[in-house]
């Protein structure tokens, strides 16, 4: 026998009163780069839009990071007492909102209303017919709960969630780039800059080539072995047989190498997976077939990620990407090749050995240093865009509500505190705001990368591949093969790029969409390798290393 | 002397024959039926899958019972504690484990048919007590009691919540009433089972968490056999039969998922 249980009766939620806004805009969302008027006039919208729908629950999901732990806590309950709807906003890992949001595809249950998706599946969105396209929601169903100040412009990452249809797919919430970073204080003691120089003959400084990087890596954890009493290292990485070993290749790794075309945002028409597409149909990943993911410049770069481990710290190929998150602020890393801005707001906590006394960083982001493969015109790095995202199979009266709370936590009256809290900017406005002028100070150089146009060259994964889900375990159950030493990494890449290719074809034959999977038909890779662009032909691995101060780095994304 | 038992003599040796014959014909009917059988393995777990008194039912063996039935595939059910089912389906032949948590580390152990299993988590208090939550981070100041495996209590421990993890759930909600913890974590489906016999004195606080659960077979399981179970199982779905199951364990079928007075 099933009882009923008495369910909570939330108390009804009485219309929210002017005086009470601008209670929450002086308590809660300070600064902005609204007036406070203007926030007012924003805020008091939402109630108003939000009538209908005032006593619904909605349910949104994103994954883990201090973004969307601070919209999981205040942004949620702010919304609910601006507007009567109650948001449970779940947190969890990526893989596991990505099964959902298939499951959801698939079944047609709708477990979420919104889910919070990063941008690398635009490819998958607007090929399965799941996704609602937010342009057409907005100049169709959704017009009534758009927000007048939304503003699109005003977003710096809208390309990546824009389809080549044209139509914007999934709105971005929060962004951070992969930059190299390093210890500028120790890269200015005269000591060591002499030492490197009388070591290698070249400057001590950012590494603007993948040479250089290893020179410093060996310089530091070979040469220098210890720093202020402690063991320290010239480079730090993870390589746990994990799914988090999958990104790490995968977010353009294989571009930083040098493997893929120039054009951006991915590189046209081979991209930063290897995939080559033609019109918009992938039609391959290995090089017989005209990709390039078993390539020289695929073989270079995974053998540079392997070998490297010699220079990190003994336990780096056992760790995840969270766990390796962690030694950085240890103060025993000189330099960290691949590395998050998502993990600034921790990186920059007073008390730290890397954060000075007066809470200015002693270390900096800088650009990547590039391998030999690497082509102006090229991309540069991965950027992370994690976008509001809804399905069809969203009823459309829980679609709107879900859209309200979407744009509740990118609007204007939000987005520059939200910013503060997570350093995940999206907006123009609130990366030239004067309060972020006055903060760059504390952020070792995150905002310099996001004023400039650099944040139009590091860039998500794009549209070349099909189906995101289905691909993205391939790259870690390979790549792991690698990092044991199981099996050399030509291989390794040989087999990774056969089973995308395997993949490729499945989707394929299965799928409706008109930019679905053809594979070409394999020939003698020496015939790609000799025509110009990707797949690229073998080069020099080791040429000299060379770098530049970190002031002129940053030059070079103005 | 020829002995008897010597096929020599002609009617011995047709006896034989027919008898060796029969031997072979059985014994490949055996082989036959093992290798088309799917073997699915449970562990107890109420209202999901419980083993009562040799008999299988809740809600998984439900969805199972008809999956198999309208993909007519031959299969049984048997019992065992979850971590002898998990590995039993993972190194026996023709074997599924089911329900259980489809991850990405596990991603390439199994052939998977998913979701079997989707589940709210909720935070539910005594409905004499005072605490109001509106978001999760307001339940950290409070003791939670959760049950070991149920993958809510993990997560909530994980996140730096004060978890209280037992092995089975009813002394969850005997401590709640006791008030020896603040909240019981638990899915929404189960906190039903729970309850059966009772009292109107819990009620729910914040639903904060959704899982899915798949069945998880031997990568040995015929891929052919896994695609029609899958599809018939996304079929279930679109034509509201998973739908009807969830309405024999919760009032409310499909509006389980949405769990809220106000909807």
């Amino acid at each position: 026998m099933i009882l009923s249980l008495v369910l909570v009766a939330l108390p009804t939620h009485a219309q929210v009163t002017d005086d009470q806004i601008y209670s929450f805009i002086d308590d809660l969302f300070t600064p902005s780069t609204l007036s406070r008027r203007q926030q007012f006039d924003e805020l008091k919208w939402f109630s108003e839009a939000a009538k209908p729908y005032a006593g619904m629950t909605i349910y949104v999901v994103s994954e883990r990071i201090d973004t969307h732990e601070y919209e999981a806590t205040a942004l949620s309950r702010a919304f609910y007492e601006l507007t009567g709807i109650k948001v449970i906003h779940e947190l969890t890992g990526e893989d596991d909102l990505l099964r959902k949001l298939l499951a959801q595809s698939e079944t047609g249950v709708n477990i979420y209303d919104a889910y919070v998706n990063d941008s690398d599946l635009i490819g998958t969105h607007y090929r399965s017919d799941q996704v609602v396209a937010l342009s057409d929601f907005i100049s169709g169903d959704g017009a009534d709960v758009t927000l007048p100040t939304l503003d699109l412009d005003d977003f710096i990452g809208l390309r990546f969630t824009t389809a080549p249809d044209g139509k914007l797919y999934q709105l971005p919430d929060q962004q951070f780039a992969n930059l190299y970073w390093f210890r500028y204080d120790w890269f200015n003691r005269k000591d060591l800059k002499q030492r490197f120089k009388s070591l290698y003959g070249y400057d001590l400084g950012v590494p603007l080539n993948w040479s250089a990087y290893e020179d410093i890596a060996e310089f530091f954890t070979v040469h220098v072995r210890e720093l202020e009493g402690r063991r320290i290292w010239g480079h730090m990485d993870y390589g746990k047989n994990d799914p988090s070993l999958g990104w790490r290749i995968s977010d353009a790794w294989l571009s930083m190498a040098g493997m893929g075309d120039v054009g951006l945002p991915n590189g046209i028409p081979v991209d930063d997976w290897g995939i080559r597409v033609e019109g918009c149909r992938p039609v391959g990943a290995s090089v017989s077939r005209g990709g390039a993911l078993d390539g020289p410049a695929a073989i270079y770069a995974i053998n540079k990620f392997v070998d490297w481990f010699k220079y990190a710290p003994p336990e780096a190929p056992y760790l995840n990407f969270t766990e390796a998150g962690k030694w950085v602020s240890t103060g025993q890393i000189a330099q960290q090749i691949f590395w998050y801005t998502a993990f600034v707001a921790q990186a920059s906590q007073p008390g730290l050995p890397i954060v000075n006394q007066d809470g200015t960083p002693k270390w900096r982001v800088a650009p990547s240093p590039l391998g030999v493969y690497w082509d102006d015109g090229m991309k540069s790095g991965y950027q992370d865009a994690g976008s509001w995202t809804i399905l069809k199979s969203t009823p459309l009266e829980r679609r709107k509500a879900a859209w309200l709370y979407a744009q509740f936590t990118v609007s204007k009256s939000v987005s520059l505190k939200k910013t503060i809290v997570g350093l995940t900017p999206i907006r123009k406005s609130d990366l030239f705001s004067d309060e972020m002028t006055r903060r760059a100070p504390q952020y070792g150089g995150l905002i310099e990368f996001y004023r400039s146009r650099g944040r139009d060259v590091w860039t998500p994964t794009g549209t070349n591949v099909p189906d995101y889900p289905r691909l993205s375990p391939l790259w870690w159950q390979h790549i792991s093969k690698a990092v044991s030493g199981e099996l050399k990494v030509q291989q390794v890449m040989a087999n990774l790029a056969s089973a995308m290719d395997e993949e490729l074809a499945a989707i394929g034959k299965t799928s409706k969409s008109h930019c679905a999977p053809q594979l070409n038909l394999k020939v003698d890779p020496s015939i790609w390798l000799n025509r110009p662009g990707a797949p690229k032909a073998k080069r020099n691995e080791r040429p000299p290393g060379k770098t530049v101060s970190y002031e002129e780095s940053i030059r070079v994304w103005q | 002397m020829k002995s008897p038992f010597v096929c020599g003599n002609k009617p011995l040796l047709l006896w034989c024959l027919v008898v060796c014959l029969a031997q072979i014909g059985t014994a490949r009917t055996w082989a036959a039926g093992e290798d088309n059988m799917i073997h699915l393995v449970a562990y107890p777990d109420p209202p999901y899958m419980i083993d009562q008194e040799g008999s299988a039912r809740g809600l998984v063996i439900d969805v199972v019972t008809l999956l198999f039935k309208r993909t007519d595939l031959p299969f049984n059910i048997a019992f065992m504690p979850p971590k002898r089912a998990l590995q039993t389906a993972l190194f026996s032949k023709n074997h599924c484990v089911l329900a259980i948590e489809r991850s990405q580390e596990r991603e390439s152990q199994f052939a998977w048919v998913s979701p079997l299993v989707i589940s709210r988590h909720a935070l539910y208090k005594k409905n004499t007590s005072k605490i109001e939550l509106l978001t999760l981070g307001d339940a950290r100041r409070y003791a939670i009691g959760s049950f070991l495996g149920s993958g809510a209590g993990e997560y909530l421990e994980g996140r730096g919540f004060n978890v209280d993890l037992v092995a089975d759930d009813d002394l969850n909600l005997k401590k709640l009433r006791a008030g020896r913890i603040d909240l019981w974590a638990t899915d929404t489906i189960s906190v039903s089972w729970h309850n059966q016999f009772a009292q109107q004195d819990v009620e729910l606080a914040l639903v904060f968490l959704t899982t899915l659960r798949s069945m998880g077979c031997h990568l040995s399981i015929n891929p052919d056999w896994i695609a029609r179970l899958h599809e018939e199982l996304l079929l279930m779905y679109k034509d509201g039969s998973i739908n009807l199951i969830y309405e024999k364990y919760s009032s409310e079928g499909f509006k389980w998922l949405l769990n809220d007075a106000g909807d």
